[in-house]
């Protein structure tokens, strides 16, 4: 291989490796956990799996919680996530940006045509914020949503 | 010559000092004119000038004829002996060479990567900036802390339990 194609592969494999950096870069990766819990007044079973948040569910005036689900998204920032929750209802999740060290979330809670909620926050990494409210059985559902990036 | 007199007056003995000078061509002005002048009427002078000419010629032929130190001659140690050559990492007529901008390019990569996977990871806070907030229900919220999480409440008109007057503790 003479010089001038020396060159021109260095060149191209160079800019390819900076450039992919850089997307590498710019889309961050982003993982979301939704966990779907339903808490009733009826009974007081509260679900072992729900860890760490089963202190946090205290404060609420509900005497049972169940772990429905849990939903680990790997994503990134401009990325829409769906979740579909019990009930036909909905979950979109849209994390828009990093803010320093918080990210940037769009949460929305569709029930049919009915818009439950739709509000935009910001995250710090590795926080959980809890949802709750949505009607489901004979309780509701209460969401919490963890982001790290 | 001691002791003479020329016809402008001037002393032998006066003018002795600046015969060299004369001789040398190094005397201007008056002070020529007056050794001059004094030199077409003094023998004794004259001959001390060409005394003093010789002497110069006899030096500068000397000078001349004695053969220099033949510095050509000497062989001066290798360069790099009196400066280590430096190390060159990159020099600017290589750059047809493509690895050095290769490795260039990869060291800069695996910088970049090393900084995400060292990057602290923030202690997860529950603290929660709500920036927009928007329901066709009642919603609550109650703001989090280090411990505490925040909780968005949504007061959902289908939930039976709610009418009860039961929601969420804020304590």
């Amino acid at each position: 291989m003479n010089r001038g194609r020396w060159i021109r592969t260095g060149l191209i494999l160079t800019v390819a490796l900076i450039s992919s950096a850089v997307q590498a870069w710019s889309q961050s990766p982003v993982r979301l956990t939704v966990e779907v819990i339903q808490a009733s007044r009826n009974g007081n079973a509260v679900d072992p799996s729900l860890g760490k948040l089963r202190a946090q569910l205290k404060s609420l005036n509900y005497s049972s919680y169940q772990l429905l689900a849990s939903h680990p998204l790997a994503t990134t920032i401009g990325a829409k996530q769906v979740v579909a929750l019990p009930g036909g209802k909905s979950l979109d999740l849209f994390p828009y940006g990093l803010s320093g060290e918080t990210l940037e979330l769009l949460v929305t809670i569709t029930d049919g045509t009915r818009r439950l909620l739709d509000t935009t926050f910001r995250l710090s990494n590795g926080g959980t914020i809890l949802v709750g409210g949505p009607a489901h059985g004979d309780g509701v559902l209460i969401l919490a949503i963890t982001g790290s990036f | 010559m001691a002791g003479q007199i020329s016809m402008n007056g001037d002393r032998c003995e006066f003018l002795a000092p600046l015969l060299s000078a004369y001789a040398d061509d190094e005397l201007w002005g008056a002070d020529r004119d007056r050794v001059g002048r004094h030199l077409a009427e003094c023998g004794a002078c004259r001959a001390t000038l060409a005394s003093y000419r010789l002497m110069g010629e006899a030096l500068r032929d000397a000078v001349s004829a004695a053969p220099a130190r033949d510095f050509s001659a000497i062989t001066w140690p290798p360069r790099r002996v009196l400066t280590p050559p430096r190390r060159v990492i990159y020099h600017p007529s290589r750059w047809r060479d493509p690895w050095p901008v290769l490795a260039g390019a990869a060291a800069l990569i695996a910088f970049l990567v090393g900084v995400q996977l060292v990057r602290p990871v923030a202690r997860p806070s529950n603290t929660v900036e709500i920036e927009q907030l928007d329901s066709a229900e009642s919603v609550m919220v109650i703001p989090g802390d280090e411990e505490r999480m925040t909780i968005i409440w949504v007061f959902d008109a289908k939930d039976q339990t709610e009418s009860i007057g039961q929601g969420p503790a804020s304590g």
